[in-house]
């Protein structure tokens, strides 16, 4: 048979179809509609579930192995398997595993993400009855809803404040924390010198720019975006404020864009080459391994952002949310590990390892959570933890490239009237795709 | 005997079809033969063509006609995704990246490796060691190259260069997040990472230019620079050809280096088209958008393959 140039382009049409088609195949193998069983009894579950988290990473793994699954593993039976992946790399791990039909069946994700994937329908829905029965502050449950419905819990919160070196202020005569965002400037400015940087807000180890941009604009009074999720808000004046209370900084030399902490160095606040810095209550476990001397009692003091609009201070809200894939095929075996790592004693445990604040203060107190004075001081004021990214089903599209229009901005490539015109204009595209 | 039959057009008797002689019979036969051989030698690389680049390319294009989330199966959009591109003004940074990085870096790394091959070629002392360590670089995963540099450039002074700099008494310099330096250190490390395979084909082709004609310069009293300019540069067209134009592509295809380093950033400064298409797929979950990008890729890298080919006037030979 004679190989003709029609043949061979009718051959790899015919090819493209079916690779295509086996492509796009993987989205209808989803279904969603099978309906969460959440008290499932533990005789009744086998088989295995892959566990997606950024979270447990280094040492912090040998306790999600041996305290958090090895008892669950045993009491039921149900073999759990652990893909781990940074935080940075979680969207496209997530969005590569639907292409390619294998997801994990329970999947651990940030503040702000419930909502995209639950509207994608990647999230299964979880009984609101079992939600509102942990009794968890109203504050933690915000960001795990879309369309009135509950789509993921908090397993833990990473809060993030201010901490400062009360030595350096008080060399400088500062004796109180500030309380405005105009007292804040005017410190940072006065402690700016010497080798010393006043506020660390952009070096990256307490999150990125997009998210100090975020925490500043809740500190003037906005939010990213309406109620319903439909329109940006972000580009509105305290948008403009918050941008703009960065820019002043900068040009005081109070916050410093250049100033980065190298891959596994200490950062510029544990350096004490910056007088204040945002810092996570996740930061702890870096500081007990790489400068404990930090963790000593008064080593370090902490205050929540102030508001810009003489309202109450601000906590950011970050944190890992726990969630079943729609696409499970063992979902009981998937809610009833939910439920395992929804525990008191565990979420004390996986506290202890990861530093980060769990959702309830409902846990068995151990010596290491009394003595983590970043997590003390964010339980202590949770309700104030109101600053959250997200709150659109849009956000996923949008928050990769929001990081870069805010850089855009606090390295004077574009005017903050550029930068919010961006801003709205990426999410107007977002928000129009939904 | 033979018969003969009228032509058509001039009406003379032309020679009747007759048994081809056994000659010719085996002739023919040994021409199929090899034909056959020649069919089925090439196959696995048609095929390989036709699956893994042919059916792709397919794919890419019809999916770029296409709305299509990963989530949900794909619907028609006709060119939205083309006028999308062409507002995006994020691509055409990535695209103006890709530019500069080749523009600045293949020119530079094609001239050292010319030097290095030219030193290289001749018979100096260790001239093995110094072949493997300038092509080192090539056969070492990018992503480890990538974490080398990473420590090299990283902003404390415990990061190679920035000690290089203190023993001038420079301060340390942000080199991958300020987004002034940042896509120039990234050139540097595309120009050290890609000397080596240029320099082995450049030492390749230098094995092929005649000695005679060096010799024939020499009597005519050329200097070094006179025969390297009108003999090896001339000699080596074909070569430099070759190296431009897998530079450019490759340059296009730049991924992971950009993935480790810098994410594209700082503030987009070091976005590439390729970075930009993964974005688009797997961060804003905007898959039919990421083909009509990746098409525009496609469609770019044949321009530049023919540009490429009309400036350095490639022969067909080439």
């Amino acid at each position: 048979m004679s190989l003709t140039r029609r043949t061979l382009l009718a051959a790899s049409g015919a090819g493209a179809v079916a690779v295509g088609g086996a492509a796009c195949g993987s989205g209808g193998a989803m279904d969603p509609s099978v309906p969460l069983d959440i008290d499932v009894a533990d005789a009744d579950l086998s088989g295995s579930i892959a566990l997606l988290t950024p979270d447990f990473v280094g040492d912090d793994r040998a306790v999600l192995d041996d305290d958090v699954i090895a008892p669950f593993a045993k009491r039921t039976g149900v073999d759990v398997s652990v893909d781990q992946v940074d935080w940075n790399k979680l969207n496209e791990k997530i969005s590569t595993g639907i292409a390619g039909g294998i997801i994990a069946d329970v999947i651990m994700t940030g503040v702000g993400w419930t909502q995209p994937f639950a509207e994608k329908g990647i999230f299964a829905e979880i009984p609101a009855d079992f939600i509102e029965g942990l009794g968890y502050d109203e504050s933690v449950l915000v960001s795990t809803r879309y369309d009135g419905r509950y789509y993921s819990l908090p397993q833990a919160l990473d809060l993030r404040f201010i901490g400062f070196h009360p030595e350096l202020l008080e060399k400088r005569g500062i004796d109180s924390p500030p309380e405005s965002l105009d007292e804040l400037a005017q410190a940072a400015e006065e402690l700016t010198g010497d080798g010393v940087v006043g506020l660390d807000f952009l070096s990256g180890s307490a999150g990125s720019a997009r998210q100090a941009f975020v925490f500043l604009l809740y500190a003037f009074g906005g939010t990213m975006f309406s109620d319903d999720g439909m329109a940006p808000r972000l580009h509105e004046e305290p948008g403009r404020l918050a941008l703009q209370w960065m820019l002043d900084c900068m040009d005081t030399g109070a916050i410093d864009y250049s100033i980065q902490a190298a891959e596994g160095q200490p950062s510029p606040f544990q350096q004490k080459t910056a007088a204040m810095s945002l810092v996570s209550t996740g930061n702890w476990p870096t500081w007990q391994t790489m400068t404990p001397d930090l963790c000593e009692k008064g080593a370090v003091g902490t205050f929540l952002l102030p508001s810009g609009v003489d309202a109450d201070p601000v906590m950011f809200q970050g944190g890992t949310f726990i969630s079943i894939s729609s696409l499970s095929k063992n979902k009981d075996a998937a809610a009833a590990f939910m439920k395992h790592m929804l525990d008191p004693d565990i979420l004390g445990k996986a506290s202890a390892a990861t530093g980060k604040v769990p959702p309830t203060p409902d846990i068995p107190e151990t010596d290491g959570i009394r003595s983590n004075l970043l997590m003390t001081f964010g339980l202590d004021n949770l309700p104030y933890a109101g600053a959250t990214e997200g709150g659109s089903a849009a956000y996923m599209e949008v928050r990769g490239n929001l990081d870069g229009i805010v850089e855009t901005c606090l390295t004077g490539r574009a005017t903050v009237d550029q930068t919010l015109a961006d801003m709205k204009k990426l999410c107007d595209g977002a928000i129009s795709r939904i | 005997m033979t018969t003969t039959a009228p032509t058509a057009s001039t009406g003379r008797t032309a020679p009747a079809a007759s048994p081809p002689a056994p000659e010719t019979r085996r002739r023919r036969s040994v021409r199929t033969a090899e034909k056959r051989w020649g069919l089925l030698l090439a196959a696995p690389a048609t095929l390989h063509t036709l699956i893994w680049i042919g059916a792709p390319i397919v794919v890419a294009i019809v999916l770029s006609f296409t709305a299509y989330d990963i989530i949900h199966a794909p619907e028609f959009s006709g060119l939205e995704n083309y006028a999308t591109i062409f507002t995006d003004g994020l691509f055409w940074l990535s695209v103006l990246h890709n530019v500069i990085i080749a523009a600045v870096g293949i020119p530079i790394s094609m001239f050292l490796a010319l030097v290095f091959a030219t030193m290289l070629n001749r018979a100096l002392p260790g001239r093995g060691v110094f072949r493997v360590m300038i092509f080192l670089p090539h056969i070492t995963a990018t992503v480890a190259v990538a974490m080398i540099w990473l420590w090299i450039y990283s902003p404390s002074q415990s990061g190679l260069m920035n000690v290089v700099l203190g023993l001038v008494g420079i301060k340390p310099l942000p080199f991958l997040t300020n987004p002034d330096l940042a896509l120039g250190s990234v050139i540097l490390v595309t120009i050290w990472q890609g000397i080596g395979l240029k320099m082995l084909i450049y030492l390749a082709a230098l094995q092929g230019v005649d000695e005679q004609m060096y010799e024939a310069a020499d009597l005519d009293g050329a200097n070094f620079v006179q025969k390297f300019f009108r003999i090896t540069v001339p000699m080596l067209k074909p070569a430099t050809f070759f190296i431009l134009v897998t530079s450019l592509i490759s340059n296009f295809q730049t991924f992971d280096l950009i993935y480790i380093l810098t994410e594209g950033g700082p503030a987009n400064s070091t976005s590439v088209v390729t970075y930009r298409i993964y974005q688009t797929a797997f961060q804003e979950f905007r898959v039919g958008l990421a083909n009509a990008q990746s098409v525009i890729l496609l469609l770019i890298l044949v321009v530049l393959a023919f540009l490429s080919r009309r400036i350095v006037g490639g022969t067909d030979d080439d």
